[in-house]
């Protein structure tokens, strides 16, 4: 009996290991130090404890507290539930049915693989912006239990699965690697280090970097080299992430539910609840416009939020493939054709703006070499640098005169909306009751010419909005009233 | 489906509201004025045009223009100064409703509907007290209907 309950004790606890995040990251600068007097008076207990006794007496309240928080932090499972007792001492109880739960995120990373532990996230539509509903570090056993008991009802359904080529996520993670995201990861790992060890190993780091660069600068300019090795360094960073993180991708389809299996170091599961998706996301960069492939994401609350991760649905594939598939994986899901769409008149309305910023790099070089002529060199670079991304840009913005529109599927009660935001296009496709707001503005200028901005925002735990820019006005009226998405003068 | 205006006192207690700080700054500088080695009317004159433009020009085209449509099934929220913004929100779209009332807004007409869908915000401003309890006991039926269902 009394075994019994030791073992119902465990198996409703995190596990242990989720102590030691309890624990607070200053406490190994305490502990090191503490282990190193204990060997320098050789484990003399008593002459330690008695110069020590602030800083053992400091650390076993931090230990006990972690404890504590261990044993006060619960979950239960119920019938139709999952009950999760969290916060400080477990004050906070929250219960999620599983009739209400989005989107079930299940990851483990390779410390946590050690010792059988991984993160598991609960998400519904509960309008939880920063958070997962319930967050639990639990046994990779108990994970399983839970996520089996989610999908139970869709175990012995058929199944459709989708895999994903080792070449193509190559190819993607190509494709959707930036150094931005690069830069995000590289300074949250300087950051996160920084807190765990003393600040004379960050600048030991640095002046190691510093004599290296100093050594290449008789060949490169030395902020060039810098800068050029932030750039691509950020970018291997963010390729090498992507790869990671999309490595080994699969889609299952199993009834109402989608699987979804991705990751090489850290191993993730998503379990996605069909209904509940809000919208598909064609994306495409202008590279894979022209040769015709695509990437396709599915909105959902919790998918991707743990990581901040792409929420794939199908990482990358041709156009007519990733049709097909989307058939088998969604069935229903509208190939609405654009019924309001942007005129070849309208080209120049696209590429206005972006054209005119293709002049300021040549115009601002021209004027700084004049005033500081001993930097000619440098700015003439920096110049080219920012030429090239903006004559990209106005290429962009000129294939999007052809795709932005919007079409409405009656029938599948769906939307279907072509935008181009900054350097991407998207393709969405959202069922109506899934809009939360339309709005259409229009400036007086453009009341001339009859076009508008439609602005459209659907179901999401952020603000989410897609703006289709130079639509006709009437048009876009007339499609949008006539499916009861907007109101007729 | 009713339609509401907002309320033009708030257009007037808005422009005394911005005029205040001006006029308080004109004082303060008039009395440094041996202070600045130069006229004060380069600094008060940049403010009074400013004060003119959003009194006289933008805030009754704002007021003029603003006007929303609320019935059971959609909300309209028309408005815009330079540009002209037409929102359409199904009702079915609305999980809750926050009223905003300032004090005294029962003169001010400083009230305020704040629409929240999952996803987007909308805001009805400037309305009368009965207005506003009026839109919000439409909407909050229609929210308590759904949940009946």
């Amino acid at each position: 009996m009394k075994r019994k309950r030791i073992k119902r004790f465990f198996q409703r606890r995190q596990h242990p290991v989720i102590m030691i995040t309890y624990i607070a990251k200053y406490l190994w600068l305490l502990v090191i130090p503490l282990t190193k007097y204990l060997i320098a008076v050789r484990f003399d207990l008593k002459s330690w404890i008695e110069t020590n006794w602030v800083d053992i007496l400091t650390v076993s309240v931090i230990v006990a507290y972690a404890f504590v928080r261990w044993i006060c932090v619960y979950f239960e499972m119920e019938d139709d539930a999952v009950v999760a007792h969290t916060g400080f001492f477990g004050i906070t109880q929250t219960k999620v049915y599983f009739s209400e739960i989005s989107s079930v995120t299940f990851s483990q990373g390779y410390l946590f693989r050690a010792v059988h532990a991984c993160s598991l996230y609960i998400d519904t539509d509960a309008r939880s912006i920063q958070q997962a509903d319930i967050y639990l570090q639990l046994h990779k056993k108990q994970a399983v239990q839970i996520i089996d008991k989610i999908t139970d009802n869709s175990q012995c359904q058929p199944k459709y699965v989708y895999h994903s080529k080792r070449w193509e996520m190559m190819i993607f993670s190509l494709l959707f690697s930036s150094t931005l995201s690069g830069m995000i990861i590289l300074v949250s790992l300087i950051y996160e280090s920084n807190k765990i060890v003393d600040r004379a190993l960050e600048q030991r780091f640095i002046e190691h970097f510093n004599s290296q660069i100093e050594k290449a600068y008789d060949f490169v300019p030395k902020y060039f080299l810098i800068a050029g090795l932030l750039i691509a360094g950020s970018w291997l960073l963010s390729f090498i992430t992507n790869l990671m993180r999309h490595w080994n991708f699969s889609c299952t389809r199993c009834g109402d539910k989608f699987i979804i299996n991705s990751g090489k170091g850290t191993k993730r599961q998503h379990v996605l609840i069909r209904e509940r998706i809000i919208y598909i996301d064609y994306q495409q960069s202008m590279l894979m416009k022209l040769f015709k492939i695509c990437s396709v994401s599915a909105k959902c609350t919790g998918y991707g939020k743990a990581s901040k991760e792409f929420s794939a649905l199908i990482p990358i594939t041709t156009v007519s493939q990733a049709t097909e598939s989307l058939k088998l994986l969604i069935p229903g899901i509208p190939d609405t054709e654009n019924s309001v769409k942007t005129r070849k008149s309208d080209i120049r309305r696209f590429v206005t703006i972006p054209a005119l910023c293709c002049f300021i790099p040549p115009v601002a070089w021209y004027i700084l070499k004049s005033i500081l002529p001993m930097w000619s060199k440098e700015i003439r670079m920096i110049a080219i640098l920012v030429y090239i991304p903006l004559v990209w840009l106005t290429m962009v913005k000129f294939g999007s005169a052809f795709s932005t529109g919007i079409g409405v599927s009656k029938k599948e009660d769906c939307i279907s909306f072509s935008y181009c935001k900054l350097y991407k296009f998207h393709k969405v496709v959202v069922r109506t009751s899934k809009i939360s707001m339309i709005r259409i503005k229009q400036y007086p200028w453009q009341k001339r010419t009859g076009i508008c901005s439609v602005i459209i925002y659907t179901n999401s735990e952020k603000h989410s909005r897609h703006i289709i820019k130079y639509i006709n006005y009437n048009d876009a009226v007339r499609l949008l009233s006539d499916n009861g998405l907007y109101f007729r003068r | 489906m009713r339609t509401y205006k907002p309320q033009k006192r708030a257009m007037l207690v808005i422009a005394f509201v911005m005029a205040l700080p001006v006029l308080g700054f004109n004082i303060i500088v008039q009395l440094l004025q041996r202070f600045i080695p130069f006229s004060v009317y380069y600094i008060m004159i940049p403010l009074y045009a400013i004060l003119f433009i959003i009194v006289m020009i933008v805030l009754p085209v704002y007021f003029k223009k603003a006007f929303f449509t609320v019935s059971s099934k959609e909300i309209t929220i028309h408005n815009g100064f330079i540009s002209t913004q037409s929102t359409f929100i199904p009702a079915s779209s609305v999980k809750s409703v926050t009223l905003v009332v300032l004090p005294l807004s029962k003169y001010t007409g400083m009230n305020f509907v704040v629409l929240n869908t999952f996803g987007a915000r909308a805001v009805m401003l400037f309305l009368s007290k009965s207005d506003m309890n009026e839109i919000s006991a439409v909407i909050n039926n229609s929210i308590r209907n759904r949940a009946s269902l």
